[in-house]
C-alpha cells in the first residue's frame, strides 16, 4: 500500500509541475516571396515577376504581379531571388540556395515564345537557375512561365540539365506560374 | 528416520489435457528434473508418480503438437494434477467452456494468438502480428510503421493494451505505428467486437490485448533467449526473458533490440526503409492469498526510415511518383542508413496496481499509469534542417482506475472509475509550424458492468460507461496563441448474450457508443506529410455515435473440424474521417490537395471466417477468411481505406522424430490471396486499387532439447514465389512495390 501512495503521490507531482510554456515557433523555411528581374540587353524596360502569400499555406490566397510585358524579339539577363517577407526585415532564403547549390535547381516551363537558358553553375558545373537568359520570341498573347525549384533533384539524370524537369525528382520547394504577353 | 520414509511415499497422479477442448493427451512426456526420472501419459492422458518425498517440483510437460510447458508444483501430500497444454495452432478464439467463467469478455468475439502461431509471427510489428486474424487488417506507410485495423477501425477507434495499460500516444497520424512491443507477448488477443465499457469509447472499433509481463510463482531462474535473421533487410534482432522470484518479489524482465536496413522488392532496393528498435522493461510483483502487487516500467525507441522516394512535396511530385515504375532515389547498393524522413519515438509506461480482497467475494482494484510518448519527424529539409525535427511532440498522460468487484453465485459485477489527464506539447525547436495545437485534456470516466450465468448454456453481460471528456486547447493562429475550451458528455451501452453447449456457442453482441472528437478531427491545421496534403480540422465537429452488433458462432463439426463465423453491423452516426476538398489550394510550392475533417453517416458491415480441421494425426488444415464494406451512406460511396477481401489456407503438420519425446518437427505452407479493392471508386484516391495478388509462405520448425532444455529451430520463407504486388493497404503503393522474398530464421531457447 505504501508503493501505491508513493506512486500516486509522485503522478500528482508530476501533473502539478507541467506548467503550459506555449511557445510560438519560427518558420524557418517559409518561402513567402518568389521575384524574377528581368533586365533586357541594350536598354529598355525592366520586368519583375512577383508571387507572394505573406500567410504560408492555407490562409489568403496569393498574389502575383507583373510590372510589364516582355517586348518581342528581347534577351533579359533574369535573377530569381526567393524572400521570406514574413521576417522582418525580409530573409534573403537565395543564399541558402546559393550554399547548396548542388541540391537545388530551378527549372522554367515556358510558352512556345518564351525561351529560358541556365546562366550559372554549381561546382559541379551543373545548372542552377539563379542566374538566366530569357528570349522573347514573336509577339504572342498569355504566354506562361512556371518556375519551379526542386530540392534533391537529380541532375544527372536525363535531360535535367538541360532544364527538362520530367526526369528529376526531388522535392517542389517553389512552383509559381506566371501569364503575360509578348508584344 | 521415520519422519522421512513417510514424507517419500507421497504420490501424484495426473492428467494431460488439451487446454480448449479437454481432450486428454497421450503419450505425453513429464519429465521431472529434480528426480531426473521421465513419465509418460496413458491411453486416458493419466500419469502415476509413486515414492515422492515433499517438496516442490518442477513438471516438465511434452507433447507432440504441443509447446512444452513447465509447472512448478508444492507437494505436501497426495495430489492429483491436470496439465493444459497449448496446441502448436490456436484452434478457435478461445473456446469459452475451458476459459475462466468470470472473465468479463465472454460474449465478444475475441480470437488469441499463442504458443508457437505466435511464436512464428513474433519478429514482426505489432500490426503484423495481428493482421492474420480474420476481420483484423493494416494500414501501412511501408513495412516499418503499421497500424491495426479491426473490422474497418483503426486509430484513435481502437483500444491497444498492453498488460492491463492502455496505449496513450498520437495514435491519430495515419503513419504512427503503435508503440507497443509485441517480441515477449505470451499471448497477443483481439476483441472484435466494441468493448467500450471497460476500455472506454475509444475501444469503439475493438481491442488489441498484449500479455508481455507475465509473473510466475516459481522461485527459480526461467528465461526465453530468442535471435532472429531476416534476408529481406538483412535484419537480425535478439532478446532475452527472465522471470523467477527472489525476496519475496515476483520478477519479469526483458530487452530486445532489433535492427534492419533498406529492404527489396522482387527487383529493386527500397532505399530508406530500415529500422532500429530497442525495447526493455521490468516487472515485479508481490502476491499473497489477500492481495496483489505488481509494478512496472518499460521503454521503447524505434528509429524508422520511410522510403525516400515516397516523400513529396506537392501535387506534381506526387504525379510524377505515381507515373514511375521505380521510385525516384533507388540506388543499386543495400544500406542500414537511416536518413530524413525518418520517426524517431520512445515511449515509456510505468504502472502500478494494487488489488485486496476485501471479504470473501470482494476486491477492491487500484491502478496507476503514466506514460511519455516522444514523437519526432524528420523531413528533407533544406539549409542542413534534416537533422532538425519537423514534428516533436511530448504527450504525457497518467491514467488512474478504481475498480470494485463482486463475485456472486452467478452474478458478478464490477463498478469502476477511472480518470485520465493529458499534456500534450510541441516542443520548441521545430523551426514550423505545428500540425496536431498544444492541449491539454481530462477524462473522468464511471462503468458498471455485470456478468450472470443465466443457467448451464446461457450466459449474459451488460454494462454501462459514462465518459466526459474536457479539452484546453492552445492554437497558433496569426501568431498568436488562441486558447479554445471543448468539453463533451460521451459513453457507453453494451449487452451481450451467450449460449453454448458440448458443440456450439453462439455470441451476440450489441452496444452504443458515443465518442467525442479527438483534438486532431477538431484542431489540426497545416501541411501533414503523412499524407502529403494540407489537413484541417473542424472544431465543431460533435459526438461520434456508434451502435455494432456482432453475431459470432463456433461449430464443432465433428471429423470436419471447427469452424467460426463472425458476422457484423455497424451504424455509425456523424462518422469523421478525411474529406478531400474540390478544389486544391495555391501555395508557393503549387497546389496542394486540402483535407478536411468532416462528418457523415457510415454503415459498416462484414464476415469473417475460421475453419480447422484435423485431416489426419498431426496434420491440421486452416482456412480463413475476411469481406468487409464501409459506405459513406450520405454520399453513397465507400469510404477509402476499407481493407479489400483476403483469405488464406494453410497446412502444418508435425511430425515426432524418435529418440526423446520432445522432438518434433513442424511443417506449414500458406496461401494468401488478396483480393482488389473494387469497392472504392477510382476518383476518390490518388491511384486506382492495385490488382489482386496470390502469396506462398512456408518453413520448418525444428523443436527439441540441449541439454534438457527446449529449444526451437526455424528456417521460413514468405513470398516463396518473389512475386511483384502492391497492397491497397500499403501506402507505399502509390511509390513503390511491396518486399519481395524473406528467409528467416530464428533460434530460441528455454530454460
Amino acid at each position: 500500500m505504501k508503493h501505491v501512495l508513493l506512486f500516486t503521490l509522485l503522478g500528482s507531482m508530476l501533473m502539478l509541475s507541467c506548467n503550459e510554456d506555449n511557445n510560438i515557433e519560427n518558420q524557418e523555411e517559409l518561402i513567402t516571396t518568389v521575384r524574377y528581374d528581368l533586365i533586357p540587353r541594350g536598354g529598355g524596360s525592366n520586368v519583375i515577376l512577383i508571387f507572394r502569400d505573406l500567410d504560408g499555406d492555407g490562409g489568403n490566397a496569393p498574389t502575383t504581379m507583373i510590372s510589364d510585358n516582355l517586348k518581342a524579339g528581347k534577351v533579359y539577363d533574369g535573377t530569381l531571388s526567393i524572400l521570406n517577407e514574413a521576417e522582418d526585415p525580409a530573409e534573403d532564403i537565395t543564399i541558402e540556395i546559393r550554399d547548396e547549390a548542388e541540391e537545388h535547381q530551378f527549372f522554367f516551363q515556358t510558352g512556345n515564345q518564351i525561351q529560358v537558358a541556365y546562366n550559372d553553375t554549381d561546382n559541379n558545373g551543373k545548372p542552377i537557375g539563379l542566374k538566366t537568359i530569357l528570349t522573347a520570341g514573336n509577339a504572342a498573347a498569355s504566354q506562361t512561365i512556371k518556375i519551379t525549384l526542386r530540392h534533391e533533384p537529380d541532375k544527372n539524370a536525363s535531360g535535367v540539365a538541360g532544364g527538362n524537369i520530367q526526369n528529376a525528382g526531388g522535392e517542389t520547394d517553389v512552383e509559381v506560374l506566371f501569364t503575360l504577353d509578348v508584344e | 528416520m521415520k519422519g522421512i520414509y513417510a514424507q517419500c511415499l507421497l504420490k501424484v497422479t495426473g492428467q494431460v489435457q488439451d487446454r480448449h477442448d479437454g481432450v486428454s493427451l497421450e503419450f505425453a512426456s513429464v519429465y521431472i528434473p529434480e528426480l531426473k526420472k521421465d513419465y509418460t501419459t496413458d491411453i486416458t492422458g493419466h500419469f502415476t508418480i509413486e515414492g515422492l518425498c515433499a517438496g516442490k517440483y518442477h513438471f516438465d510437460v511434452f507433447h507432440i503438437g504441443c509447446e512444452s510447458q513447465s509447472f512448478f508444483i508444492e507437494i505436501s501430500s497426495d495430489t492429483m494434477v491436470i496439465f493444459q497444454m497449448e496446441h502448436h495452432l490456436e484452434l478457435l478464439s478461445e473456446v469459452l467452456i475451458t476459459e475462466h467463467k468470470h472473465d468479463r469478455n465472454l460474449s465478444q468475439a475475441s480470437y488469441a494468438l499463442t504458443g508457437s502461431e505466435l511464436q512464428r509471427l513474433k519478429s514482426q510489428s505489432l500490426a503484423a502480428i495481428v493482421s492474420g486474424i480474420p476481420g483484423v487488417d493494416m494500414i501501412q506507410s511501408g513495412g516499418n510503421a503499421a497500424k491495426p485495423i479491426i473490422q474497418g477501425l483503426t486509430g484513435n477507434r481502437i483500444a491497444m493494451v498492453s498488460d492491463g495499460v492502455i496505449l496513450e500516444s498520437q495514435q491519430w497520424g495515419i503513419d504512427h505505428a503503435p508503440e507497443i512491443n509485441g517480441s515477449h507477448a505470451e499471448k497477443i488477443s483481439v476483441i472484435k467486437s466494441s468493448a467500450p465499457v471497460l476500455y472506454g469509447t475509444s475501444a469503439m472499433g475493438g481491442v488489441i490485448l498484449v500479455d508481455n509481463f507475465k509473473q510466475v510463482e516459481d522461485p527459480h531462474l526461467h528465461g526465453i533467449v530468442n535471435s532472429s535473421y531476416n534476408t529481406n533487410g538483412r535484419a537480425f534482432g535478439g532478446s532475452a526473458k527472465l522471470m523467477g522470484k527472489m525476496l519475496g518479489w515476483t520478477y519479469n524482465t526483458q530487452a530486445m533490440f532489433r535492427k534492419n536496413g533498406d529492404q527489396h522488392t522482387p527487383d529493386y532496393f527500397l532505399n530508406n526503409t530500415g529500422s532500429q528498435e530497442v525495447a526493455g522493461g521490468l516487472a515485479i510483483g508481490k502476491i499473497s492469498d489477500r492481495q496483489s502487487l505488481r509494478i512496472r516500467a518499460d521503454y521503447m525507441f524505434q528509429n524508422l526510415g520511410i522510403l525516400r522516394g515516397a516523400h513529396i512535396g506537392n501535387t506534381t511530385d506526387l504525379e510524377n511518383a505515381l507515373y514511375r515504375s521505380v521510385p525516384f532515389f533507388t540506388e543499386e547498393q543495400f544500406s542500414y542508413t537511416i536518413e530524413a524522413p525518418r520517426q524517431e519515438i520512445g515511449h515509456l509506461t510505468t504502472a502500478v496496481n494494487y488489488s485486496r480482497n476485501i471479504s470473501a467475494h470482494q476486491n477492491l482494484n487500484f491502478s496507476y499509469n503514466l506514460q511519455q510518448n516522444r514523437r519526432m519527424e524528420f523531413d528533407v529539409r533544406r539549409g542542413g534542417r534534416s537533422d532538425k525535427p519537423i514534428i516533436d511532440l511530448r504527450l504525457l498522460s497518467q491514467t488512474a482506475n478504481l475498480t470494485w468487484e463482486h463475485e456472486g453465485k452467478s452474478i458478478n459485477t464490477k463498478i469502476g472509475a477511472d480518470f485520465r489527464y493529458q499534456d500534450n506539447d510541441n516542443l520548441p525547436g521545430t523551426g514550423a509550424l505545428p500540425l496536431i495545437p498544444d492541449y491539454m485534456s481530462w477524462k473522468p470516466s464511471l462503468f458498471f458492468l455485470q456478468a450472470a450465468d443465466l443457467s448451464d448454456h446461457f450466459h449474459a453481460e451488460y454494462g454501462l460507461r459514462y465518459e466526459y471528456t474536457g479539452y484546453n486547447i492552445f492554437k497558433i493562429v496569426n501568431n498568436a496563441i488562441e486558447e479554445s475550451k471543448k468539453k463533451f458528455n460521451g459513453g457507453a451501452i453494451n449487452l451481450g448474450f451467450v449460449y453454448y453447449n458440448d458443440l456450439t456457442s453462439i455470441k451476440v453482441d450489441a452496444s452504443y457508443i458515443a465518442r467525442a472528437p479527438q483534438v486532431n478531427e477538431m484542431y489540426n491545421s497545416g501541411l501533414h506529410q503523412g499524407i502529403a496534403a494540407l489537413e484541417f480540422g473542424n472544431p465543431s465537429l460533435g459526438l461520434e455515435q456508434s451502435v455494432k452488433i456482432t453475431a459470432d458462432a463456433s461449430q464443432q463439426l465433428g471429423k470436419a473440424g471447427k469452424i467460426n463465423l463472425t458476422l457484423y453491423g455497424q451504424k455509425v452516426k456523424d462518422f469523421i474521417y478525411l474529406a478531400p476538398a474540390a478544389e486544391p489550394a495555391l501555395t508557393v510550392r503549387g497546389a496542394f490537395l486540402v483535407y478536411n475533417y468532416t462528418n457523415n453517416d457510415a454503415l459498416i458491415s462484414g464476415l469473417d471466417m475460421l475453419h480447422v480441421v484435423n485431416l489426419l494425426s498431426g496434420l491440421d488444415w486452416t482456412n480463413k477468411l475476411s469481406y468487409i464494406r464501409a459506405i459513406n451512406t450520405d454520399e453513397n460511396k465507400e469510404l477509402v481505406l476499407t481493407p479489400p477481401f483476403r483469405a488464406s489456407s494453410a497446412m502444418n503438420y508435425d511430425l515426432a522424430l524418435g529418440g526423446l519425446k520432445s522432438n518434433s518437427l513442424e511443417f506449414f505452407v500458406q496461401w494468401k490471396y488478396t483480393g482488389r479493392q473494387n469497392e472504392v471508386a477510382d476518383g476518390d484516391d490518388f491511384l486506382a486499387a492495385p490488382e489482386a495478388y496470390h502469396l506462398a509462405d512456408g518453413g520448418i520448425i525444428f523443436h527439441s532439447s540441449l541439454l534438457r532444455l527446449p529449444i526451437d529451430l526455424e528456417l521460413s520463407c514468405s513470398n516463396i514465389f518473389n512475386k511483384t504486388y502492391r497492397d491497397y493497404m500499403n501506402r507505399l503503393r502509390y511509390f513503390a512495390d511491396d518486399t519481395g522474398r524473406n528467409l528467416h530464421l530464428n533460434l530460441q531457447i528455454k530454460f
